[in-house]
């Protein structure tokens, strides 16, 4: 099973900056920083994530010269306490080879010492894990001890932020990048080329299975996607003719779960995208559980708890995670607005609530159970949260359009950048746009801005709701 | 009883003729002069089991604990109740034991001054110890040039040749340092 | 059923001392939040139980309202604000009170929390839910 690493862009990006002086020209040191992991094993993905990474300070770098290097014992054991403490999966250890031009691999004196390492810190704490990356100029290469004798290649660095990009960590150097271009080719969508072959490789989660969803799930196929994983837990009824791909009277009929229908559709069209079909409510912990699977979310939900749930798996999974929605809104003279939003939510941008789309009033409504959210209903102080969401195929169609977009820049940045917090196109105005400010900016929330489990990955609780919970919210609790 | 098991008696021995196992009374003293607690093993038993019930009946934990070897002490005591020298060889059974010249079945529990270094165990040899000897003691064998000592769960080193007042299951935790070369 | 946020902050009240307990029923998390004290009169007692009702995704969701342990008397009669459902909790009745916060003082998460949002139930059975009261 091959193993990830995955960080978030900041962090990447502060360990590039502190490994230039040993790219400089001349004779240039070793240098290094020690992180903090999480951890994800879900079906044939395994994963570390890095939560923390710990820069060097004065007198952490006991020696590093052009040839070697030498971290600190306290340096190390700073790190190590915090994982003990945190009950987290293990250290990462970066360090450089200055003297690696394309190729970069451990050096027999790394093959040497690094067990030794290992034995002494699974001594102090036998769960620690201990994964190493050696960064060339041009190249990495990354391994995993599981104990002091035995070790495993890693596959991939994962860098999860603005943009979601795979560097190998074989010690080789990357491809060179496609053109922008590329990303639009009529032939290269099909066949997989450059970034659209990124996507090939990537299995997307889906939740929400009705007209946006099923929307998206057809443009993913049509530009190479090959894995999706569908979620929702409704199935078919007439309302939902008039929007949902590939939904028949028949459907209606049987009552046919909605992502099946997606499913028979999507796999119908000869292209290989394979989807998995889950029918289930993703609030429900089991069902979210199997998002760790997917490489990103695109969440096609109309409430907002499951939208919260979503940002904390984000942030817990260092998913990037495109969330889109469309809302009509009038007044007494008629439609003053038809809205298609794409939010980004990925490690270090806002959450949906400090976005100002989801509130702490709605997320209570949401999540009362159905007996207590009637007799709230009854008092007539909730009437602005009972909003029936819009259901026509073309609004739905720009906002699932704009998603696939942020999708594509992901893989390959062609928008401005950074994207904004939101994207809104109002059809009525002819406008699109980009809002840069998080509405509602809470510093002290819990789920963006101070978000203590971030990158913790099954090494914290699981999220979401035990089934009994769910089925109470939806009004299926036995009394 | 017959005259085989007459030749072997001593004092406090039953014959257990149905497994033909002997159990003999032991008393454990802690030294230096401690309380004293008697019981009973088959002299089959080997005298290490001595020593861990011996210590089980004082209620005093030996260390290290289960299911490492014990660092502490088994002494035998004379006929005239003087502590004599560590028996060394604790697997011995104590029937074997007991047929030798001068043995008696009663025996001294020595509590060493025991500490250890993440999980490695020694016996500090005096009362007070700075890092750098801790790290060489026996058991230990840790190259102070590479390691460094804390108290457990600290990151607050303790200082190479500073004295530690050393206390029985002291704890410590050594960190190496992390070395790595590309050029070597 | 009660989410671990709710559960982390009874166990914290309860050790200094408040008088909160957590309750599940038919699938929905409460806090009874004993001995709320209430100025008599003109209320008949000087203090009273409520239950606040806690959504499952506190603290992300924020806390509203509560109901009033049954009876009570408010000036010899009703308070036009207790007039929600009834349920049976704890073999007693409780009625759902409109107390809710104001538009310029909305909750804040990361802010308010239980022991917040208890404060603002007891102003209910202060002044200003008197004066409030028509």
């Amino acid at each position: 099973m091959p193993i990830d690493l995955r960080m978030t862009e900041a962090s990447w990006h502060r360990l590039r900056e502190l490994f230039k002086p040993s790219f400089r020209s001349g004779r240039c040191p070793e240098t290094g920083a020690i992180g903090i992991l999480g951890e994800c094993r879900a079906g044939v993905r395994h994963e570390f994530l890095v939560v923390k990474l710990f820069e060097p300070g004065p007198g952490d770098l006991k020696i590093a010269a052009h040839d070697h290097l030498i971290f600190d014992s306290s340096y190390i054991r700073r790190a190590h306490l915090e994982m003990r403490r945190n009950r987290l999966a293990g250290l990462v250890f970066f360090h450089t080879h200055p003297l690696a031009d394309a190729e970069v691999g451990f050096s027999l004196y790394d093959n040497r010492e690094e067990p030794l390492l290992v034995e002494n810190l699974q001594e102090l704490e036998p769960a620690t894990r201990v994964v190493s990356v050696v960064v060339g100029k041009t190249s990495q290469r990354g391994r995993l001890w599981l104990n002091p004798g035995s070790r495993q290649d890693l596959a991939r660095l994962i860098v999860v932020g603005e943009t979601l990009s795979y560097w190998l960590l074989d010690g080789r150097p990357a491809s060179p990048a496609p053109t922008p271009a590329a990303l639009f080719d009529r032939g290269l969508a099909l066949t997989g080329a450059g970034a659209l072959a990124v996507l090939a490789g990537l299995t997307v989660a889906v939740i929400g299975a009705s007209g946006t969803g099923s929307l998206i799930c057809e443009l993913l196929a049509r530009a190479g996607c090959r894995h999706i994983v569908l979620i929702d837990d409704d199935v078919i009824k007439i309302i939902n003719l008039n929007r949902i791909l590939y939904a028949t009277q028949e459907d209606v009929d049987k009552g046919t779960p909605k992502v099946e229908v997606i499913r028979r559709g999507i796999e119908g069209l000869g292209l290989d995208c394979r989807v998995e079909a889950v029918k289930g409510n993703v609030l429900d912990r089991a069902v979210l559980a199997r998002l760790r699977e997917a490489d990103f979310l695109i969440g096609c939900v109309d409430k907002g708890f499951p939208r919260q749930l979503l940002c904390e798996f984000a942030y817990r999974y260092h998913r990037p995670y495109i969330d889109i929605g469309s809302e009509i809104g009038g007044d007494e003279k008629g439609i003053v607005s038809l809205d298609a939003r794409t939010s980004y939510i990925a490690p270090g941008r806002p959450c949906l609530q400090c976005a100002g789309v989801v509130t702490s009033r709605q997320l209570h409504f949401e999540s009362l159970s159905a007996p207590e959210r009637e007799r709230v209903r009854a008092q007539g102080y909730s009437d602005d949260l009972v909003m029936d969401q819009p259901a026509v195929m073309d609004l739905n169609m720009r906002a699932a359009s704009n998603g696939m977009m942020v999708v594509r820049h992901l893989l390959q940045p062609f928008l401005l950048t950074p994207l904004p917090v939101m994207i809104l196109e109002n059809m009525v105005t002819y406008s699109v746009k980009a809002i840069r400010e998080p509405r509602a900016l809470n510093p002290k929330c819990p789920a963006c801005q101070a978000n203590r489990r971030a990158g913790y990955g099954d090494c914290a609780s699981a999220l979401g709701l035990d089934e009994a919970a769910v089925l109470a919210i939806t009004g299926n609790h036995p009394q | 009883m017959n005259a085989a098991a007459n030749e072997t008696a001593v004092q406090g021995e039953s014959h257990d003729q149905a497994h033909h196992h002997h159990h003999v009374h032991v008393t454990v003293r802690l030294l230096p002069a401690g309380p004293e607690a008697t019981f009973e093993l088959p002299d089959n038993a080997a005298l290490l089991e001595v020593l861990e019930d011996g210590a089980k009946h004082l209620h005093q934990p030996l260390l290290p604990p289960a299911p490492l070897k014990p660092l502490d002490r088994l002494h035998d005591i004379s006929r005239h109740g003087q502590e004599g020298p560590v028996i060394e060889n604790l697997d011995q059974t104590l029937g074997a034991y007991l047929k030798e010249k001068g043995t008696t079945p009663h025996f001294g529990i020595e509590l060493v001054l025991a500490l250890r270094v993440n999980t490695r165990w020694a016996v500090a040899t005096k009362p007070q110890m700075t890092p750098r000897e801790i790290l060489a003691l026996p058991g230990i064998n840790l190259d102070y040039t590479q390691y460094t000592l804390y108290p457990p769960d600290s990151d607050k080193l303790l200082p190479l040749d500073t004295p530690i007042t050393m206390t029985r299951g002291m704890a410590f935790e050594a960190q190496r340092d992390g070395k790595y070369g590309g050029g070597q | 059923m009660c989410p671990q946020a709710v559960k982390d902050e009874v166990e914290a009240l309860a050790q200094r001392g408040t008088a909160v307990e957590l309750v599940e029923v038919g699938g929905q998390c409460y806090v009874l939040a004993s001995a709320i004290p209430a100025p008599a009169p003109p209320w008949d007692r000087q203090s009273y139980d409520i239950l606040v009702a806690i959504p499952a995704a506190y603290d992300a969701a924020s806390l509203d309202a509560f109901y009033l342990a049954l009876p009570y008397k408010f000036n010899n009669g009703t308070h036009p604000r207790v007039q929600g459902g009834i349920i049976t909790v704890k073999e007693r009745q409780w009625q759902l009170v409109s107390w809710h916060y104001q538009d310029g003082k909305p909750w804040a998460r990361g802010l308010d929390d239980l022991a917040s949002h208890l404060t603002h139930c007891k102003g209910f059975f202060l002044h200003r839910g008197a004066v409030n009261a028509y």
